[in-house]
């Protein structure tokens, strides 16, 4: 709900009856309230920006104010909504950027100023309490926004095409999706001549798709089970922190297209192990490479061969 | 028409309802010209039941019947 629509569905609550006799009664602690019949010119006098009424606008704030302090109701937070709804949309047309969703941000404008209408100390602000009440929801306000843009920062962390990617992925794996994604096995050591064996077969099979800095990629990820950050550290090693940050984020989008592309080619040449016919032994490369994969390559059932089963 | 000692207590009601009416309005965001209008009506009831001359023109106001609020209180003030 935005701010608007909050003053429209606020105002049946500031006219209700039982309202009414709240105010009534909020008239035997608040002098200042006792020269008003209605709330309703309580909110013609709040809303007058002139110099003229200023001090009776300043005297009714902190009326309206202890009042909520001495029995809290939701009453007066719609009253004081209604009568400060200037100040919290010309708060509101300041902000701009994507941190928050326009409905979210008015509800945070809402909950700031709230919170300082329910925290105002009244004891230590003696005087110009609108301006106060407008620095503080301001203020309250802006630190919300900061940290929900930190929240925002982390979540972003994950490029949203390679989450897309995944997803694209997976469903045009279709059975494949159901397929666990473990975590690489490591720590075993690939023989040179097992090593070997796997680039040939990338090559031979994924050589179209890999150009010679992809291959390089796919080959230390895939076969050597290099991690990507070593990879970058290893091939950059001249630069600063950050731009090994921005390197390795592109590096990294780099390898998903390619495991993506990878698993599209070698999509064609996965067979069934109930299958014997068909089914690769367990020590063909793309066994091996399937069960090395540091970019989880699905694993389960069924393994990944040659067509027809052979060796490469 | 009212006497001299009505006046103050005359003058107390139409700011109120003159404020109420402000105050409606600014809560069910009030046509500008039907604010005036309204205000037009009731300045010209106030001013005869007080025996006054035409509204003295008041460009700072906010609006009509803020002007018409301006009025009641410079009266207030007068009396005092």
């Amino acid at each position: 709900m935005g701010l608007h629509q909050m003053k429209c569905a606020l105002r049946a609550e500031v006219r209700a009856e039982r309202n009414q006799k709240r105010f009534e009664e909020a008239k035997k602690h608040q002098l200042e309230l006792q020269e008003h019949e209605t709330v309703l010119s309580v909110l013609a006098v709040l809303g007058d920006e002139s110099a003229l009424r200023y001090a009776e606008k300043e005297a009714l704030t902190r009326a309206l104010l202890r009042e909520h302090k001495r029995r809290p109701h939701p009453f007066w937070n719609a009253v004081l909504v209604v009568a400060f709804y200037p100040m919290l949309a010309r708060l509101r047309g300041r902000i701009y950027g994507d941190a928050v969703p326009g409905d979210d941000l008015d509800q945070i404008i809402l909950a700031a100023f709230f919170e300082v209408v329910r925290g105002f100390p009244l004891s230590q602000r003696r005087d110009r309490t609108c301006m106060y009440l407008r620095q503080m929801t301001q203020r309250q306000v802006f630190k919300l926004l900061r940290s929900e843009q930190r929240e925002l920062e982390q979540m972003r962390f994950d490029d949203p095409e390679d989450v897309s990617r995944r997803q694209n992925d997976l469903e045009s794996v279709g059975q494949g999706a159901s397929w666990p994604e473990t975590k690489p096995e490591r720590g075993r050591r690939r023989d040179p001549k097992e090593s070997a064996a796997l680039v040939s077969f990338l090559v031979e099979h994924a050589g179209h798709i890999l150009d010679g800095d992809k291959l390089e990629l796919v080959v230390a990820t895939l076969v050597r089970g290099e991690l990507l950050t070593s990879y970058v550290d290893r091939i950059h090693p001249e630069l600063s922190p950050s731009e090994r940050r921005r390197t390795y984020q592109r590096i990294k989008r780099r390898h998903s297209r390619a495991i993506a592309r990878l698993r599209e080619v070698l999509a064609e040449l996965r067979v069934d192990l109930g299958c014997p016919q068909t089914a690769c032994p367990r020590s063909t490369p793309t066994q091996a490479l399937t069960s090395c994969d540091s970019a989880s390559l699905p694993l389960g059932g069924t393994s990944w061969a040659r067509k027809g089963g052979q060796k490469p | 028409m009212s006497t001299k000692d009505q006046r103050p207590a005359l003058t107390r009601a139409f700011r109120e309802v003159t404020l109420s009416l402000i105050g409606l309005f600014e809560l069910y965001d009030a046509e500008p010209e039907l604010m005036e209008a309204t205000a037009d009506a009731l300045g010209r009831v106030f001013r005869a039941h007080l025996n006054r001359s035409g509204p003295r023109p008041n460009d700072e106001a906010k609006s009509a019947l803020h002007g018409l609020l301006d009025e009641m209180d410079s009266l207030a003030a007068e009396a005092a």
